[in-house]
């Protein structure tokens, strides 16, 4: 049986079962919760309320009040990916000194990420992303040149 | 941009192909591969010095010769491996297998470990 609560915005009701529910004078607007809800619901929402309701005039819903995003808690981003695969395979295989300051940069993604500082933590993952890159490009570029370089003494 | 990735990841991988063919095939140790900048340079092996050779010889199947070659480069195949498959399956990256492969305590081990060996290999030349 689903157990219902309601709220005023200070107080929450409840439980009430459904019946209980219905006997009371809701509005169509009154936030009705239960545990398969993600979120308090207005009443003229659920279908199990709904024909309480019907021919009313249902008012627009409130304009949402913005506010501050609270980092510690509410908003938080999904942890960036701290690259350190393509960080570990640059520094093996393409310019070394690059890659390892790209594993560097990698291995701090996770700390600061917890500690909440959620931008800095994106940063310092772009800046694994980047160095690897420069660290593969200048790997590639060597390759072509070397292989160029030994062709044409090879030819001479 | 899921389509741009799989675009790159079809890329990656066939470089992959066409590299593990060119490394199977031709053996770094007897041919004229390039040869690392920074030994040349220095005269010092960089931690990824031997990685070609190493590679030709997991190719064939020889760990042992791999690891004289380049520890560093066979102890990290695993790793890699590991970590893709982390990025792979736990998208919303906050998987388990993610969050202890990513940890802080590891990366910087892993850290240590490689200016070690790059330190280490030159100074008892293992």
């Amino acid at each position: 049986m689903k157990h219902y609560f309601t709220t005023n915005g200070e107080r929450n009701f409840g439980p009430f079962t459904l019946e209980e529910l219905r006997a009371q004078s809701l509005c169509a607007t009154t936030l009705v919760w239960h545990r398969e809800l993600e979120d308090w619901t207005e009443a003229y929402r659920l279908e199990e309320l709904a024909d309480l309701f019907e021919g009313e005039v249902i008012p627009p819903p409130q304009i949402p009040t913005t506010q501050p995003i609270n980092h510690t808690d509410e908003y938080r981003p999904p942890m960036p990916s701290s690259n350190l695969g393509w960080a570990i395979c640059s520094a093996l295989f393409c310019c070394t000194p690059l890659g390892i300051v790209a594993i560097f940069y990698a291995a701090q993604v996770e700390s600061v990420y917890r500690r909440g500082q959620y931008a800095e933590a994106q940063r310092l993952a772009d800046k694994a992303s980047m160095w690897a890159t420069v660290s593969a490009v200048l790997g590639l570029i060597y390759i072509v040149m070397y292989v160029l370089i030994m062709t044409l003494t090879d030819l001479v | 941009m899921t389509r741009k990735r799989w675009w790159i990841g079809a890329g990656i991988a066939a470089m992959l192909v066409v590299a593990a063919v060119i490394y199977y095939v031709y053996d770094p140790a007897t041919m004229p591969f390039p040869r690392c900048p920074f030994l040349m340079l220095t005269g010092w092996e960089c931690p990824g010095c031997g990685s070609q050779r190493a590679i030709h010889s997991l190719l064939h199947l020889d760990i042992a010769a791999a690891w004289r070659y380049n520890a560093m480069l066979v102890l990290s195949i695993p790793y890699v491996v590991l970590l893709l498959v982390a990025e792979w399956l736990g998208r919303r990256r906050q998987s388990r297998l993610y969050r202890v492969l990513n940890s802080e305590v590891l990366i910087w081990s892993y850290f240590v470990l490689v200016v070690a060996w790059w330190i280490l290999r030159n100074v008892i030349n293992i």
